[in-house]
């Protein structure tokens, strides 16, 4: 009792009042929590504009930025570190891209032959692409576009867990406490969580997910009118540079953004055709540097998300799954030296060679994506997954395997690819 | 730390308590907390109910900091805990006040706090007081030990509050005695609401009575006559006529008392202070003991009449040992003290306290409570049964109320307050509340009320849209599902916000009217869509299926809504559009189950509007109407003038030289000048006309002319022929003689008169066609020929018959104002034309006539009368709308001439973004505030949901969207039920195509359909995704009556959806027969009933085969039957909160069978009332059934049942009628919950298996004995005499009986097919094979071990006798005089329903005192097919449940092992029959799960 009340007369409930343009920022103490009300005016939290009166919660660890472009008042309760509001952002800038995306997009809708935007953003790590990529995705699905939303980060993916890039369609803005809706989005399997860890593939898995996002603009005018961003990984040197040169090709982009980087924004405007456009923007003040820690750490929050759910409300299972029910596959066979290679084959091909993965305690943990494939081998590598289980145990003797699965058994399909990211569930 | 944590504490210190309590009481304030802080609402609400059980676990000062810790989080929270003041009473502060009756008041007492220490010693030494303590009690003394440690910390903590409270108590109470002298006994009841009436009032009632018994010193009257009332006047609030009925008696029963408490008095007086500080002290601890003493001694001086009764408080009170039990004592304690009186009253009394505490949310311990029940009271208590049901769902409202009450003086009768409404409804509020104030309270708040809709949860308030039947089911009994519903709620909802926007000046004009203009457009198109799909179902429409919800779709709030006297208390809170709209529909709709049909079936709401309304118009004559206007002349298209009058331009229409002006679209006026002189000059020949007189004469050039003034715009007449003449304006021509003459009308011009009548004679108002849903037009509610276009094409319009028929283009059409569209065809096209409702008052065929005066009064009269008895529902309509069109400027204002189409163009001012060009390129313009770009962000409505926006021209978007967050909280609703998982991702090209919220539902739902459906298939037993049902499903609309969403059979609700196609809310996988709704499923094993008469071989066979075989169906049926446990079946780690709450039930129930001597006694107690509970948690405010107090009672066991077995149960109890599987239902439950019990805790194990074999041993006997009574005739009608003798409701009884007869015969059918013997033998066979089978379980059972070793024939008797008892009070409610005669016989009947409670219990119970003998062959032949039924059906269970079930779930399977030492050996032993046979052994089902659970008790 004694602690609860502590908490309770501990718990702060602090006042903001928002000049226009202003920025409250503030970060959620880890394992607390701190609600937010729109008192007056009209505000947004990353592009979604919040229901005046309603009360918001965000979890621990959590970092917010609510912007007002008309002045407003706000109530924040809760242990919150470092609440301050920010005059300087550059939300005018963001707010002018997103104009300028749509004015593309009402060329688009007029002209039958076009598309919408297909903007990408980029730019080293911890510089707010993400954050970037929901205002610009926000504000579209606020003029009633449905934008595609296309995450090549493996790192910090925003659509699955890591390890995987994706695309989902964007219909509603982000939810305020949980980010966007993720019922339905496109995942392939990359299996790192650093790019840079199989370039070949992940280079393959880019082109595959841009076809298949081609595909859907096809389909859906909406979607190819309100048209694509993309956000990629904060490599941005090197190999790092050729993937996002490789990957603004596969997607035809027509804008860059470039964060907070004047090199590399340079290296694209030199290296790109012209009819790509590179802007170079400014980060945001709000933006934290993440430590490794931090960044490990969301990454785990990212795989428990998927099973539990983001407010926990999802109750994943656990089930035996026998080794020979399923098929388990490792994409990149060790590279060898050429000599050893079979005639006229290159050490790259070995990176997206598959691999049969034999059952052992070395599966344990990882986190396995289940391929849509239904049959044989073929091109598993470049169908997109179902979803993903995450091994608890193995049991070689019974040639069984536990498994965390978000839906019941059975699996929905065998064909199975090992992620090199693992998971230690802790529930 | 989770509710099942809590549940496990609330369970610990529930059963065991003593040192448990104390350690949890520590820190339950912190923990419940912690807990409530983190949960969501409906975890909340569960919360909410375990912290209302724990009144007496917990010292009331833990309690009411809990609750005003969770106060402080959520400010709904009711504080319920009484302030934790001391109840004793100090007498040196009140000396007097004290014996004036101050006892009953708490807080008097509470005020006199200060020696509360002293008296603490005291209470070890009254408890000789007492005269016998039952042996129960002494085991408690530990744990009173320790409460009176606690209780001393806590009273320390207290006297400071006290003291406080003390000055102002003492203020309180003089006033409050100057009142009781004043009022005495006229109006007892204004004094009580000075009095503090704290959560706990049960203790308090508990106490008054007894006060009063021991108050040493025989007051006045007047003294006396002041606590009863006041007990009786704290019924809280709510308390329904019932109780203020009750009240009456009073009066008349306070003078009895005073000689019957004196009488006692004096020799007690010594004690009397004494036991009132003991009791005092018990009250804070551990009231329910004390009482329970208190309960045992004067039980003995009871009538032996009243055994019965206390057999089932005893059960209470032993199975609520360490709970409290104050409700049972009550009963007991006012029971005592009107013992002298009428037993009428007494029971009324009685009664009217029991509801007291029904009100005041203790609902569980009222089933405790019932006393023997006597034929009055029955009535009543079923009465109270509904009742409670109703009142249920809104303790928490009812508890703030009081709370809130509690310290105040005013003299308000509470008991009035429910009068009020919640919120009151202001009548005639014509603009609806801002936005905001509707908002409702922010998430994670508790709602004030969970009355009704009245005050939705997270999202304003949807005016309730009452004429929809589809929607009202819903929504009546789903107030958690405040945020929407199908496109027209949302079309209301967006129009109110629009008027906010608009009022706010958030939207302009423009967007305003685009709105409206696109929500019109979007009802018209929705009625049309509807009639074509009508047409295409089912044939043309019904030309007058009136289409009832037109009106409310466009009820524009405010305009011209006549308050309406009647509506002023409506209930319903906010209702944005005004409550009487709801009112009239609602209720009709309410009386009668709306036919299946179409989303907009002929609303008999509006059908009554009309019934009502016409046979009044008998002296009319139905089409006494003729053509009036063949008498004018009529000269089309120039009938119509338009002048503005105050500005505001009005139409006038003439008919003849009858000028009628439309002041409003539904009030037509006569048109004049007033009467004055004014000089008309001909060629300069001046004659005098009198405005409003009629035509003179004049002569002009020798010829004889009639002159006069008409009204404006045809000022003049001349012979017939009108002009236009400006008074004092420049000359007209004139024709006079058929020659032209200038003609000039002097000056000034006169007041113009505006009649001041309604002049319904001529014109009836202004409606407006709609054609096509695009095309607006104005026309005129008379009978003149009127021409409207379309396509460039003049069509004529003219209504004919008093406005029952329209002719359109020479066509006659039957007109339906308000209603669907109707296909006509123009042109040789088909157009579907709308009339928007006639306006207030005006009804076909009573209109446009010619009134005598006499008739117009009485036809005004008849109007207000009508008026007032059915809603004026035209006054809002489209109508409303179009105005509002035409005031905005959108629509070309009220067009003066008829013909002339008025098209709705869209005017959109589409707010073009003239965004700046922006150069994304161009770092400086990038830094440019982007102000239009903002703005655009910030334009059109918001969702308050996710907080999207949708620009004026969007609305249908906006209404799809609201849909789909409809849509969505609904799936999120049901989801919540049982654990969600995420999702498998979808396929490439499901991808390519998926839309979440736009795409169509058949669509969305492809992949995960079909996920779902695989799973279901390979997992037969799980329940898949909800949309598993969805497929192949049938559908009926919901109907109006709660009970019509129930299914027939296995009462579970079912399921509702919102059916896409057409647009209502349907009831999934249902079908509904002769208006009775079944389960798909359950309808399929319903009419197999029906044409076996009962459950035939090949049905079971085929049920079972099924199940197990092809699992799917089966599992569709579990689906349905268990979505309640499912939950706990498919995660072990997940324990859903009922079956935490069973499991705590269970270990209760255990404990109590420990503790008592007559064990059997509380199962059932126990579980209605848990039954109560639960359904009160799942606010399913379950209808009453139908037939008798048994199926009352029956039902609420049969929707509580979260045991786990329910699938199973489902199953089975389909197969036989309703009433019957009820019963069947409850005493399975029961016998389950025995076993369970018996499971949990190990040590209760023995007596209760004892008396199983008791039992067993007893029905043996019985067997052996009268085995050979075999007619069936003679069954019936010793049955049918028992009857008689027996009960109220003998005939849904016999009914009921009569069936069970046919099950009877049936039985060995039933256990062949029970034990897979895929013959069918016919009943001869078996009614040869029946010794055997006698023989057969008697064997069994004495080579059970167990059985033997513990039968004991001794205690035999009274166990079942007081079973008997148990179940007679509880189920049939038969009155004493009954039971006593009877009880030798009814031991059969109870005997077989604890044995095998399946089929045969269910008979007994509706007859509870049939002949032993046929009991006896039931039992016979049950014997056999259980005995069968054990041995193969049941083995193969327990090993599926040790490894799919959780552990929560699997206590019935387990406990049944424990009683089922039977193998498949002995089956065949047994059976010689089945020796040859090959046995199949069936594969692990859940199915079984219930099976065993019975079989365990055989």
């Amino acid at each position: 009792m004694s602690e609860e009340q502590r908490q309770k007369e501990s718990e702060v409930v602090q006042e903001f009042k928002l000049e226009p343009d202003n920025e409250l920022r503030f970060e959620v103490e880890s394992k607390e929590k701190a609600t937010l009300e729109l008192k007056s005016g009209l505000a947004e939290v990353f592009g979604t504009e919040i229901v005046k009166g309603k009360v918001y919660t965000f979890g621990g660890g959590s970092k917010i930025a609510v912007f007002t472009w008309q002045g407003c008042l706000l109530e924040l309760r809760g242990k919150t570190e470092a609440a301050y509001v920010a005059r300087e952002t550059p939300m005018i800038i963001y707010l002018n891209t997103h104009a300028g995306l749509e004015q593309i997009r009402k060329k688009a809708d007029s002209d039958e032959t076009k598309r919408g935007p297909i903007a990408m953003v980029v730019g080293p790590t911890d510089v707010g692409k993400s954050t970037v990529c929901k205002l610009l995705l926000n504000y579209a699905v606020r003029m009633g576009r449905r934008p595609i939303y296309v995450d090549l980060d493996v790192g910090q993916g925003q659509l699955s867990i890591p390890g995987t890039i994706g695309a989902m369609a964007i219909e509603r803005p982000a939810d305020v406490e949980e980010g966007f809706s993720q019922v339905c989005p496109l995942i392939y399997h990359y299996g790192y969580k650093e790019p840079g860890s199989n370039v070949m593939l992940y280079n393959l898995l880019v082109t595959k997910l841009a076809q298949t996002v081609a595909e859907r603009m096809e389909a859906n005018r909406q979607n190819a009118v309100s048209g694509v961003i993309i956000n990629t990984c904060g490599w941005i040197k090197g190999q790092g540079y050729q993937m996002l040169i490789h990957a603004a090709k596969a997607f035809e982009v027509d804008l860059i953004i470039v964060l907070d980087q004047e090199r590399l924004y340079n290296e694209l405007v030199r290296d790109l055709p012209e009819t790509v456009k590179v802007v170079f923007q400014p980060k945001s003040g709000g933006v934290v540097e993440r430590s490794r820690q931090a960044r490990i750490e969301a990454r785990d929050q990212r795989i428990r998300e998927y099973f539990y759910g983001s407010a926990a409300q999802f109750y994943p299972h656990s089930f035996e799954v026998r080794f020979s029910d399923v098929k388990i596959y490792k994409i990149g066979a060790p590279a060898l030296p050429d000599s050893l290679m079979p005639l006229g084959m290159k050490a790259e091909d070995q990176l997206t060679k598959l691999v049969t993965v034999q059952p052992s305690q070395q599966l344990l943990h990882h986190l396995i994506s289940i391929s849509m494939a239904e049959s044989g081998d073929d091109d598993i590598i470049q169908t997109n997954v179902t979803g993903f289980i995450c091994v608890n145990n193995v049991d070689l003797e019974r040639q069984m395997l536990t498994v965390l699965s978000p839906q019941p058994r059975p699996l929905p399909r065998t064909r199975l690819l090992i992620s090199d990211i693992q998971y230690m569930d802790s529930h | 730390m989770k509710l099942p944590v809590l549940y496990l504490v609330d369970s610990i210190v529930k059963n065991f308590g003593g040192a448990y309590t104390s350690l949890f009481t520590q820190n339950i304030v912190s923990s419940f907390c912690s807990v409530f802080e983190k949960v969501e609402e409906s975890t909340r609400a569960s919360m909410f109910k375990l912290r209302q059980t724990w009144s007496d676990v917990f010292p009331p000062k833990k309690l009411y900091a809990l609750d005003v810790r969770v106060k402080s989080i959520d400010p709904a929270w009711p504080v319920t805990a009484p302030l934790p003041t001391s109840i004793h009473l100090n007498p040196a502060f009140l000396p007097k006040e004290e014996r004036v009756g101050y006892k009953p008041n708490s807080t008097k007492k509470s005020s006199s706090s200060s020696d509360t220490k002293p008296t603490k010693p005291v209470a070890k030494t009254t408890q000789p007081v007492v005269p016998t303590v039952p042996a129960s009690d002494l085991c408690e003394t530990e744990m009173r030990e320790s409460l009176l440690k606690k209780q001393k910390e806590l009273l320390e903590l207290q006297q400071k509050k006290l003291e406080i409270e003390l000055l102002q108590t003492k203020a309180r109470l003089q006033q409050q005695q100057i009142q009781l002298i004043s009022t005495v006994q006229k109006s007892p009841l204004d004094v009580s609401n000075g009095l503090p009436i704290p959560e706990e009032t049960p203790a308090f009632f508990a106490a008054s009575p007894l006060d009063e018994t021991n108050v040493p010193v025989p007051p006045p009257s007047d003294a006396f006559t002041v606590p009863e009332p006041m007990e009786l006047a704290l019924t809280p609030p709510d308390v329904s006529i019932e109780e203020l009925i009750v009240q009456q008696p009073l009066p008349i029963i306070e003078p009895v008392e005073p000689p019957h408490r004196s009488s006692r008095s004096p020799e007690k007086k010594a004690e009397a202070k004494k036991e009132k500080k003991d009791r005092d002290r018990d009250r804070d601890k551990e009231p329910g003991r004390k009482k329970s003493r208190k309960d045992s001694g004067q039980e003995d001086s009871r009538s032996k009449s009243k055994d019965s009764s206390r057999a089932r408080k005893g059960a209470g009170r032993i199975r609520n040992l360490t709970k409290d039990d104050h409700n049972g004592l009550d009963v007991i304690g006012c029971g005592k003290i009107f013992n002298a009186l009428p037993s009428e009253d007494d029971i009324q009394v009685v009664a009217a306290f029991r509801n007291v505490r029904n009100n005041t949310g203790r609902l569980r311990h009222n089933q405790n409570s019932k006393r023997p029940p006597s034929p009055g009271i029955q009535a009543e208590r079923r009465k109270m049964e509904t009742m409670k049901k109703e009142t249920v769902v809104e303790p928490k409202k009812r508890r703030t109320n009081r709370f809130d009450d509690l310290f105040g003086n005013e003299d308000i009768d509470l008991r009035k307050v429910p009068a009020v409404p919640v919120i009151p409804a202001v009548p005639g509020v014509v603009i609806p509340p801002p936005l905001a104030t509707r908002e409702s309270p922010p998430r994670g708040s508790w709602p004030p009320s969970k009355r009704g809709h009245a005050a939705p949860r997270g999202r304003p308030a949807w005016p309730s849209r009452g004429g929809r039947s589809g929607r009202g089911g819903p929504r009546e009994e789903d107030d958690r599902e405040p945020d929407g519903s199908g496109s027209p709620r949302n079309m209301d909802f967006i129009l109110e916000q629009a008027k906010e926007n608009h009022r706010n000046g958030v939207i302009n004009d423009g967007e305003y009217g685009t709105i409206i203009r696109q929500v019109f457009q979007m009802s018209e198109t929705k009625m049309i869509r509807e009639v074509q799909r009508r047409e295409s179902f089912s044939g043309p429409p019904g030309p007058h299926g009136p289409h009832p919800s037109m009106e409310h779709d466009f009820r524009f709030p405010g305009r011209d809504i006549p308050p309406g006297p009647p509506y002023g208390l409506e209930p319903y809170g906010p209702e944005p559009f005004g409550p009487e709209q709801d009112r009239g529909w609602n209720d009709p709709r309410r009386g009668g189950g709306f036919p299946p049909g179409g989303p907009f079936p002929p609303g008999p709401g509006r059908m009554q509007r009309f019934d009502m309304v016409q046979p009044g118009r008998g002296h009319h004559g139905p089409g006494g109407m003729g053509p009036i206007n063949s008498a004018f002349e009529v000269r089309p298209d120039e009938d119509m003038k338009t002048i503005p009058i105050d500005n505001i331009p009005r139409e006038i229409r003439f008919y003849g030289d009858k000028a009628i002006i439309l002041m409003a679209a539904d009030d037509p006026r006569l048109l004049g000048f007033q009467t004055c002189v004014r000089r008309v000059l001909l060629d300069n020949m001046p004659v005098d006309c009198t405005a409003g007189n009629d035509y003179v004469d004049f002569h002009f050039d020798g010829q004889l002319h009639k002159i006069k003034i008409g009204a404006p715009t045809r000022e003049l007449y001349i012979d017939g022929t009108w002009y236009e003449c400006m008074f004092g304006g420049p000359p007209i021509t004139v024709n006079l003689g058929g020659r032209p003459v200038q003609a000039i009308l002097e000056g000034p011009p006169p007041t113009v008169k505006i009649g001041s009548e309604r002049r319904l004679d001529l014109l009836a108002g202004r409606v407006t066609m709609i054609i096509d849903a695009h095309s607006v037009i104005p026309v005129y509610l008379d009978l003149k020929l009127q021409h409207f276009e379309m396509d460039g094409k003049v069509f004529t319009l003219q209504f004919k018959d008093a406005l029952r028929t329209a002719v359109v283009d020479g066509n006659p059409y039957s007109v339906d104002f308000g209603g669907l569209p109707m296909g006509i065809y123009l042109d040789g096209r088909k157009h579907f034309v709308r009339f928007s409702s006639l306006p207030r008052g005006v009804e076909p065929g009573r209109v446009l006539q010619p009134l005598t005066q006499s008739e117009e009064n009485r036809r005004i009269l008849d109007e207000e009368k009508a008026a007032s008895q059915t809603p004026p529902l035209s006054t809002v309509n489209i109508g409303e709308l179009l105005s509002k069109l035409v005031a905005t400027g959108l629509l070309p204002g009220s067009a003066p001439e008829v013909a002339k189409p008025a098209p709705v163009k869209p005017e959109i001012k589409q707010e073009e973004m003239k965004m700046r060009v922006v150069d994304l390129t161009d770092s400086e313009s990038m830094k440019v505030r982007p102000n239009i770009a903002i703005a655009m962000l910030y334009s059109g409505m918001q969702c308050g949901s996710c907080g999207l926006r949708f620009p004026a021209d969007q609305t249908v978007r906006y209404s799809t969207h609201l849909d789909w967050h409809f849509r969505q909280n609904r799936r999120e609703k049901g989801a919540s039920k049982r654990p969600q998982s995420r999702k498998w991702y979808c396929s490439v090209s499901d991808w390519i195509q998926f839309e979440e919220t736009e795409g169509s539902e058949e669509k969305r739902l492809n992949w995960f359909e079909a996920q779902a459906k695989e799973k279901s298939e390979k997992d037969g037993d799980r329940v898949g995704d909800e949309s598993t049902s969805r497929e192949e499903s049938t559908s009926v609309a919901v109907g109006s009556a709660p009970e019509e969403n129930k299914c027939f059979v296995c009462h579970e609700e079912l399921d509702q959806f919102f059916h896409e196609e057409s647009e209502e809310w349907h009831l999934k996988d249902a079908v509904r027969v002769d208006g009775i709704t079944f389960h798909r499923l359950c309808y399929r094993d319903h009419l197999a009933n029906m044409e076996s008469g009962a459950y035939s071989p090949s049905d079971a066979l085929e049920e079972y085969q099924s199940g197990n075989e092809e699992g799917k169906s089966s599992s569709e049926d579990e689906k349905q039957a268990s979505c309640e446990d499912e939950p706990s079946f498919e995660l072990p780690d997940i324990k859903k909160d009922e079956t935490a709450k069973d499991l705590m039930d269970m270990q209760e129930v255990g404990l109590s069978d420990l503790n008592t001597e007559v064990p059997f006694l509380e199962t059932e107690p126990p579980k209605t009332e848990k039954a109560e509970e639960v359904i009160t948690q799942e606010q399913i405010v379950q209808p009453n059934i139908k037939t008798e107090p048994v199926s009352d009672e029956v039902q609420f066991g049969l929707g509580s049942d979260l045991l786990p077995v329910q699938p199973e149960r489902a199953v089975e109890t389909s197969t036989s009628s309703s009433i019957k599987t009820e019963a069947m239902d409850v005493l399975e439950s029961d016998f389950l919950q025995n076993a369970s019990s018996q499971e949990m805790d190990s040590t209760s194990y023995d007596p209760s298996q004892t008396d199983f074999t008791n039992i067993f041993e007893e029905e043996i006997s019985k067997i052996c004995t009268v085995s050979v009574l075999k007619d069936d005739a003679d069954l019936l009608e010793n049955l049918d005499e028992v009857k008689e003798s027996v009960v109220e409701s003998l005939d849904d009884i016999r009914e009921s009986t009569v069936e069970s007869l046919n099950v009877i015969n049936d039985t060995e059918n039933f256990h062949l097919n029970l034990a897979e013997v895929r013959e069918n033998e016919n009943l001869l066979d078996d009614m040869d094979e029946a010794p055997q089978n006698v023989q057969e379980p008697i064997e069994k059972m004495e080579s059970t071990d167990v059985l033997e070793g513990s039968s004991s024939p001794a205690t035999l008797a009274p166990q079942i006798s007081g079973e008997v008892e148990c179940r007679d009070s509880i189920l049939s409610e038969e009155t004493e005089s009954i039971l006593e005669p009877v009880v030798a016989v009814v031991q059969t009947p109870t005997v077989n329903s604890s044995l095998d409670g399946n089929v045969e219990m269910s008979n007994k119970q509706p007859a509870p005192a049939p002949p032993a003998g046929i009991k006896i062959k039931i039992n016979l032949f049950n014997k056999s097919s259980t005995a069968s039924t054990v041995q193969q059906v049941v083995p193969p269970i327990p090993p599926s449940s040790e490894t799919t079930l959780v552990p929560s779930a699997s206590i019935p399977e387990n406990s049944s092992k424990p009683l089922i030492p039977t193998s498949d050996d002995n089956a065949v032993n047994n059976k010689p029959r089945l020796a040859g046979r090959k046995l199949t052994v069936l594969p692990p089902m859940t199915k079984g799960v219930e099976t065993s659970g019975l079989c365990s008790i055989m």
